[in-house]
């Protein structure tokens, strides 16, 4: 990545202090500062600072609000309910800020920009955490429509709309596809099964093995959550080394996708074999084994997908 | 605009926002508490509590088995999930005594039909953004009530279940 060249950003990232590496944030607020005096000779805002405001926002409040939501049970759980927010989901909103810091600071916000940036904020103002994610959502297209010779910029769009997708939209996909998706995925789990151990059987989403012990496929056993997780992994580490979208990425996709897939119907096999296995991989440490092992493996795979499409451009 | 008014401008939403939230702030509805709240509609509509029947699967709640004046078998109360996923788990009363409703919030249905309930829910949810309705579709109640009356007991057929789902009266226990 360029040096940022970051008149005008000092106030975004002091709101953000906590959340930056001393690294990061030296480097900003040291280029920052060397153009703060350009700033207040009245030029007007790069629309990327409008954009890094808006997002700034919308993280702020969502931090916000997981850690009042922890505070009514115990001040213990509020750095538990933080770490909720999801490696990967801090992971991608890193991406989004680093991307809009280092993107084209020369294109200068429009009025209509600045409007539809405070109208987005305005609505954080009411008292619920759902306009958070339609918000963010409605920031990714601003920025992929404004973005448009700005690789960057458009590059934390998709992340943005990634985020916002895994947080809100998938959950109403899922909510109208639930039934058939669980059918689906105890089909796949019922069949491995049944060539396993004769005598299985499975309907809907409830499978039964010959010895009596059973499994009903609920949606927090589901592919899905996993899934829409393991694909914000994949959008933020492509989206990070290259902002240049290739078929190739969209393979490293398909891989990261089967992976976690693979993962999940492995986990339902063995919380169906027999009780021990099942009490074992849903609430003893085979939970955390799987947690651990499957996000590693979707990032390794991320991470290596996309060295091999840096490499050959 | 100049630099400086934009940033504060920004600040001070950012601020605002983060205040909004912070008053807004609400205790979070444990489900069990959902458990109790059709209990008190039930009760307060005329039933009687009779006892506490299984656990739905999936949910951690007991079905409410109740008596209605008039009605010459009792009422059961089942807790299912929005999503209907349970469907196959569950064991309904005999159909030829028995009349089955599901009911989310004011609508009634004659058969667990997902699409109408995520409608509602949807609704419901975008009417909670804007603060424009009490219920909590989107909190940690994300149940339909199947409701099981003998036939002809209209005193069980009647009830409005709607205030359960409000967050207002869930807390005003």
């Amino acid at each position: 990545l360029r040096d940022p060249i970051d008149a005008g950003l000092e106030a975004p990232i002091a709101a953000l202090w906590p959340f930056l590496s001393g690294e990061q944030l030296s480097v900003l607020a040291t280029r920052a500062s060397t153009n703060a005096g350009e700033a207040r000779h009245g030029l007007d805002l790069p629309r990327r600072d409008v954009l890094l405001w808006v997002c700034a926002i919308i993280f702020l409040n969502q931090v916000f609000a997981a850690v009042n939501e922890a505070s009514w049970a115990s001040p213990e759980l509020v750095l538990s309910d933080i770490a909720a927010v999801g490696v990967f989901q801090l992971m991608a909103w890193y991406a989004v800020f680093r991307l809009l810091a280092y993107s084209d600071r020369a294109p200068v916000a429009q009025p209509w920009d600045v409007l539809i940036a405070l109208t987005l904020c305005l609505l954080l103002l009411l008292p619920t955490d759902r306009p958070i994610w339609v918000v963010a959502t409605v920031a990714a297209v601003v920025a992929w429509i404004c973005g448009g010779g700005d690789p960057r910029l458009r590059a934390a769009g998709t992340v943005l709309a990634a985020i916002s997708a895994q947080k809100f939209w998938g959950h109403i996909l899922f909510g109208l596809f639930a039934l058939p998706l669980l059918r689906a995925e105890t089909a796949v789990v019922g069949t491995i099964l049944q060539v396993a151990r004769t005598g299985t059987v499975w309907k809907d989403n409830v499978i039964t093995l010959p010895n009596g012990h059973g499994i009903v496929v609920y949606s927090g056993c589901s592919s899905f959550h996993n899934l829409s997780m393991a694909l914000l992994c994949w959008v933020t580490v492509i989206a990070v080394r290259n902002q240049n979208w290739q078929t190739r990425d969209l393979k490293i996709g398909y891989a990261v996708g089967l992976t976690m897939v693979f993962c999940n119907v492995a986990r339902l096999c063995l919380m169906a074999w027999n009780a021990d296995l099942y009490h074992y991989w849903h609430d003893g440490a085979g939970a955390q084994i799987f947690a651990i092992g499957a996000s590693v493996s979707v990032l390794v795979i991320s991470l290596y997908g996309s060295s091999l499409t840096t490499r050959s451009t | 605009m100049r630099v400086w008014a934009a940033h504060a401008l920004f600040a001070t939403i950012l601020v605002g926002s983060l205040a909004a939230r912070e008053r807004a702030a609400m205790t979070p509805i444990p489900s069990d508490a959902f458990e109790s709240a059709v209990l008190r509609v039930a009760t307060s509509e005329g039933l009687e509590f009779r006892k506490y029947g299984a656990k739905t699967t999936g949910t951690k709640l007991r079905t409410l088995v109740l008596d209605a004046v008039g009605c010459s078998q009792p009422v059961f109360v089942l807790f299912r999930l929005a999503t209907f996923e349970d469907e196959a788990t569950i064991k309904s009363t005999p159909e030829h005594s028995y009349l089955s409703q599901y009911i989310y919030i004011d609508r009634k249905f004659d058969k667990p039909s997902l699409r109408p309930v995520l409608i509602q829910r949807i609704k419901y949810g975008l009417l909670s953004m804007f603060g424009s309705t009490d219920y909590a579709p989107y909190s940690n109640i994300p149940f339909v009530l199947q409701v099981e009356t003998p036939v002809n007991c209209r005193v069980a057929e009647k009830i409005n279940w709607s205030p359960a789902w409000s967050r207002s009266f869930i807390v005003s226990q």
